[in-house]
């Protein structure tokens, strides 16, 4: 063991890592996910795992410590919560599974056992599809199968003091119900398996049945790998995409370090389970030492017995996967880029976030209609775009003002006016900028809010763009900033085509010195009419 | 649970003899002998011989304590308790039980229940109510205060249950 980890277990994972053709990886993920009911799994006490940041043991029932003569009560939320994850992955729900224990004695364990699914699991089957469109794999399509899903109990928490030779615990996680999901070793590159678990944490998000969080351990992943077909090695103790996928690379160079040398069959010829210190995986347990679970059907618990109508129910009440989202976001009438219909619909963690994406889609969809509704033919798909996405969530951002509210004086018939009134030309680009993040930042310190007059704010800012721009007043304007600009290289360069970009900066100050009330359009012409530029 | 499975079985050995009432007539007499009476005490009485028989082996009870985290203190006594119980469990193996029984069904509880349905099951899921009887309301009751060793609201666990590896 130790001779091993001196051999095999010391080098660092290198940047340049790529997959040798004459050494085939195959992985498949094991992913637990807790899921966010209410209460806990086997009682009705709050299900709030991170409350161990400010009082440990608080969340816990008689049943959650395990103390003797209490009983499992089954939470159907849970049961509710996993047959919308099966059907949303097309896994074949099973009518009537049942809860087992898993015995292993260990401190943040009280009872003893884990109450799990072992020989009759929720759901078997199903898969996930990554595509190179949607997820960025190499290749253009693969399918993921899942083996099968399971419900069970999460443990407490441990906090090690070794050097005082102690361990304080914490059960406000203890009882706090988990999925655990696993695949069939399907994937054969890196790409594919960080696609699949943002996909799987974006589904369970979208689904609103966890947060989906790795960081906090709200979902954890396992992964099984081997290569050339000798024994599995499972990797634990991942608590990030990075470490997944460090921990991965890593073990690759050691298994094929191990086979180049010959010591395969000595080495790789039997399972083992290897954790990951942050630059090396090392050895936690080989086939000599598997935990021997002595799995049993719990007695105390009823079988969960559903009636198909329970799938069909449930099928019904889903919401549109974020797949089909995205591929309708990304056609007629919308056009948008993958990366902007990401925006609204791969979920964040909520943290810093002023917005939830189904708030986000659902305002940019209505918002969308109406202003389709106006403009009929002419359309511009971009501009709703641009608008929500970057020039809202920017400013919603800035003030730390929630969408929620926003919404109540900027309702998406009013958001689609603006950009009618930007579309026609109304309002040049750069007023509407100002005119919004008036209205956000006025919302912002306002208690009752009403939805906005925009007509009013316009008149009231004399924000109205020039329809009838003067050309000689313009010119004069233009030949103002030429002869206060003195910069002959950057006039040089603008004029023989060299800094075409450098136009701009003379059309903004334009822009500036007219309160954004002429289109930027008319001083780029008058500016190429004057300094006489040809491209 | 004993008496469950003694009811169907049919093993003339451990029906108790009794004098009562005299028969009347044939029809008595058949439902007196397809009802067999059951005296427990006598089914489960263990002699000493077969006590030292069903022994688990030194090394079996050892792993089982290394298994279940408990000290190898009352070693002898524990290894003669698992002995017992091996007994009895094998008693139980020589009883007649109906095989049509589907396993999945064995436990102390309703054997058919009524499958969910969705709309029972959406509305079980969403009324759910905290029993402060049973531990479950916020902050209702103080659990470390059960625990002989605690530290600003953890349990504390000595190094016999640290962490293996």
């Amino acid at each position: 063991m130790i001779r091993l980890a001196r051999n095999y277990g010391s080098k660092a994972v290198k940047q340049d890592f790529h997959l040798l053709p004459d050494f085939k990886l195959k992985c498949g993920l094991e992913i637990h996910t807790q899921l966010s009911t209410q209460n806990k799994l086997f009682s009705h006490s709050t299900n709030d795992p991170f409350a161990s940041a400010n009082v440990p043991n608080f969340h816990t029932s008689f049943f959650d410590v395990a103390l003797p003569g209490t009983q499992p009560n089954l939470n159907l939320e849970a049961v509710l919560f996993a047959v919308k994850l099966a059907v949303a992955l097309k896994s074949e729900v099973n009518l009537s599974s049942q809860f087992d224990r898993k015995h292993y004695f260990y401190g943040d364990q009280p009872l003893g056992y884990q109450i799990t699914q072992h020989y009759n699991p929720l759901a078997k089957g199903g898969s996930i599809e990554l595509t190179k469109a949607l997820d960025g794999i190499d290749q253009e399509h693969i399918k993921i199968d899942i083996m099968q899903l399971q419900i069970e109990q999460d443990t407490g928490k441990s906090i090690y003091r070794e050097s005082e030779h102690v361990s304080l615990i914490d059960l406000n996680r203890s009882n706090v119900p988990l999925i655990e999901m696993v695949t069939l070793p399907n994937f054969t590159d890196l790409k594919q398996i960080r696609s699949f678990i943002k996909k799987y944490q974006n589904l369970v998000r979208h689904l609103g049945i966890s947060t989906g969080d790795l960081e906090t351990g709200a979902m954890r992943v396992d992964v099984n790998m081997s290569i050339n077909d000798y024994c599995r090695v499972e990797l634990k103790n991942l608590p990030n995409t990075s470490s997944i996928m460090n921990a991965v690379k890593f073990e690759y160079k050691r298994q094929v370090d191990i086979i180049r040398r010959g010591d395969a069959d000595e080495l790789l010829s039997t399972p083992e389970t290897r954790g990951w210190t942050g630059s090396s995986t090392v050895k936690l347990r080989s086939k000599e030492t598997t935990i021997d679970y002595r799995y049993m059907p719990d007695p105390e618990i009823p079988l969960i017995e559903l009636s198909p109508d329970v799938v069909a129910g449930v099928k019904t009440s889903l919401p549109v996967l974020p797949d089909e989202i995205l591929r309708r976001l990304m056609s007629k009438p919308y056009f948008l880029s993958l990366k902007d219909a990401k925006i609204l619909t791969v979920n964040g963690n909520g943290r810093d976030q002023q917005y939830t994406q189904s708030e986000l889609l659902t305002f940019y969809l209505d918002t969308f209609e109406e202003y389709l509704a106006h403009v009929k033919e002419d359309i511009n798909p971009k501009l709703p775009t641009n608008w929500i996405i970057h020039e809202l969530l920017g400013n919603l951002n800035r003030l730390q003002f929630p969408l929620s509210k926003a919404l109540q004086t900027l309702t998406p018939s009013k958001f689609a006016e603006l950009l009618v009134l930007i579309h026609e030309g109304t309002l040049s680009k750069a007023s509407g900028k100002l005119l919004l993040f008036h209205i956000l930042e006025g919302a912002k310190g306002s208690i009752d809010l009403l939805p906005v007059d925009l007509s009013a704010l316009i008149d009231n800012f004399e924000l109205n763009a020039i329809q009838d721009v003067d050309p000689e007043e313009l010119k004069k304007i233009c030949s103002d900033i030429l002869s206060q600009l003195n910069d002959p290289k950057l006039l040089e360069g603008i004029i023989t085509g060299k800094k075409k970009n450098s136009l701009k900066f003379l059309v903004g100050q334009g822009m500036r010195l007219s309160q954004g009330r002429v289109k930027p359009q008319l001083f780029e012409q008058t500016f190429k009419k004057l300094l006489k530029i040809t491209w | 649970m004993i008496y469950r499975i003694g009811s169907r079985a049919h093993v003339r050995n451990f029906v108790k003899s009794a004098i009562g009432p005299r028969f009347r007539d044939m029809t008595e007499i058949k439902k007196y002998v397809e009802s067999p009476k059951w005296a427990v005490e006598e089914f489960l009485k263990q002699d000493d011989k077969e006590q030292i028989q069903h022994l688990p082996s030194e090394e079996t009870v050892k792993r089982l304590l290394k298994l279940s985290g408990l000290p190898l203190e009352n070693f002898d006594s524990i290894r003669n308790q698992l002995g017992r119980q091996l007994l009895f469990l094998d008693k139980l193996m020589t009883l007649d039980v109906d095989e049509n029984i589907d396993p999945n069904h064995a436990r102390i509880l309703e054997r058919h229940p009524q499958p969910l349905r969705y709309e029972e099951l959406f509305r079980l899921a969403h009324n759910q109510r905290q029993e402060k009887s049973l531990g479950e309301t916020d902050g209702s009751w103080e659990s470390i205060k059960l625990a002989t060793q605690s530290e600003n609201g953890f349990y504390v666990l000595r190094e016999a249950l640290m962490k293996r590896e």
